[in-house]
């Protein structure tokens, strides 16, 4: 059933291991450090002089994805693995919401598109190693919404 | 036999730290980021809805903000000071436990910079920075060789082996430090197809003789399984081995 119960619990990040299988990578995942999915259009300003507000008109699109994931080295599914192997390449990432804390399943909502694994760089936080992990999009494949 | 990764349980309380020979996790306190991220250059046009980028292949790696207690016994004072000196920092990740040879690691070798005195929470610290230099650069983030101490007489130790995926071609670079002196050890880097069959791919010239730290690059393909061998003769040998693929 749609609406407002995208709980963090139901959130899944799928992201491509070296061999192009996609990895869930969502139990590494630190809570609250995901960020992206959508578009933010630069703000070109067509204000003119003698307009009494000031106007825009929308430009490129920016789809920046970020997250921190704990230090796995767990064989082929671990964050770490799966990361330290695909830095500067690129693939597909994938954000899933499930609903009211169950899984994501058909129908739920996704954003998925051809992205460059820019930063994996290595943090301390409260004792324990997280990824610090930016992805930028790539290829000719636009990002977009769409369902599970 | 492979290493078997631990998973999820790699802690700051179990991370060692190396540098130019000397341990200093006694003395670590934090440090703000360990670098690793490649620059990307847009390449959109007019016409295309999202700005796309692709690498540039430069990759921004280097030790930000390691701030470690003001130890002048053996400890931070002798490894890091003066700033500007050529220096390799390791730190070894261990899972519940003492890293061991096929553990996270994330090394450089580098030089040091602009290392300050502080006081922190009423007791003095240095904070370090320490970035690259120019011919010893590779992916930072590798694995454990070894993280030993080996006591006898004459012995060949096969350290446990690291099982890496498959070959790669882009060589590789891998880290020394010896902690101690008074022994005689040799060390060299092997690599194999089915962790059976071994030869060797690179060797350090650090013997034993004195504390310090070499660093050395790889070049050419990598097998899947990767190991540190050591062949040593007297004394009680105490020293810790990195590698990474690039």
């Amino acid at each position: 059933m749609a609406g407002k119960n995208k709980v963090e619990k139901s959130f899944r990040v799928l992201w491509d291991d070296s061999g192009g299988t996609p990895r869930d990578l969502t139990g590494d995942l630190v809570p609250g450090s995901a960020s992206g999915g959508g578009f933010k259009f630069d703000q070109v300003d067509m204000t003119g002089v003698s307009e009494g507000f000031y106007n825009y008109l929308a430009g490129h699109a920016m789809s920046e994805m970020g997250a921190a994931f704990h230090m796995n080295d767990t064989a082929d599914t671990g964050a770490s693995t799966v990361l330290n192997a695909t830095q500067g390449t690129t693939g597909t990432l994938t954000f899933q919401w499930g609903q009211d804390g169950a899984a994501p399943t058909t129908g739920d909502l996704e954003w998925s598109g051809e992205y460059l694994l820019k930063d994996n760089e290595v943090a301390p936080d409260s004792g324990k190693w997280v990824h610090q992990v930016a992805w930028v999009p790539t290829g000719t494949s636009t990002p977009a919404w769409g369902t599970v | 036999m492979a290493y078997t990764p631990t998973g999820k349980d790699k802690t700051v309380r179990w991370t060692r730290v190396f540098v130019n020979g000397y341990n200093l996790s006694g003395d670590a306190r934090t440090v703000s980021k360990l670098q690793n991220k490649f620059d990307a250059v847009e390449n959109f046009g007019w016409s295309d809805t999202v700005k796309v980028q692709v690498a540039d292949g430069r990759r921004t790696i280097g030790v930000e903000g390691f701030q470690a207690l003001l130890d002048d016994n053996s400890g931070s004072y002798d490894a890091l000071v003066p700033a500007g000196q050529a220096s390799s920092i390791s730190f070894l990740f261990g899972g519940g436990g003492e890293p061991v040879a096929g553990d996270p690691a994330y090394f450089i070798a580098g030089t040091t910079f602009a290392n300050g005195s502080t006081f922190e929470s009423g007791i003095a610290q240095l904070t370090t920075d320490i970035f690259p230099r120019s011919t010893q650069i590779g992916n930072p983030l590798g694995v454990t060789l070894a993280n030993a101490s080996v006591t006898g007489t004459t012995s060949t130790t096969n350290h446990t082996s690291h099982n890496n995926g498959a070959a790669t071609s882009n060589g590789a670079h891998a880290i020394l430090h010896i902690l101690s002196t008074g022994f005689t050890r040799s060390f060299t880097v092997e690599h194999s197809s089915n962790d059976s069959d071994w030869s060797q791919i690179g060797a350090f010239t650090l013997d034993g003789s004195a504390i310090g730290y070499e660093h050395i690059t790889i070049d050419g393909t990598i097998n899947q399984y990767v190991r540190l061998v050591s062949t040593g003769a007297t004394g009680t040998a105490v020293f810790v081995a990195a590698f990474a693929r690039n």
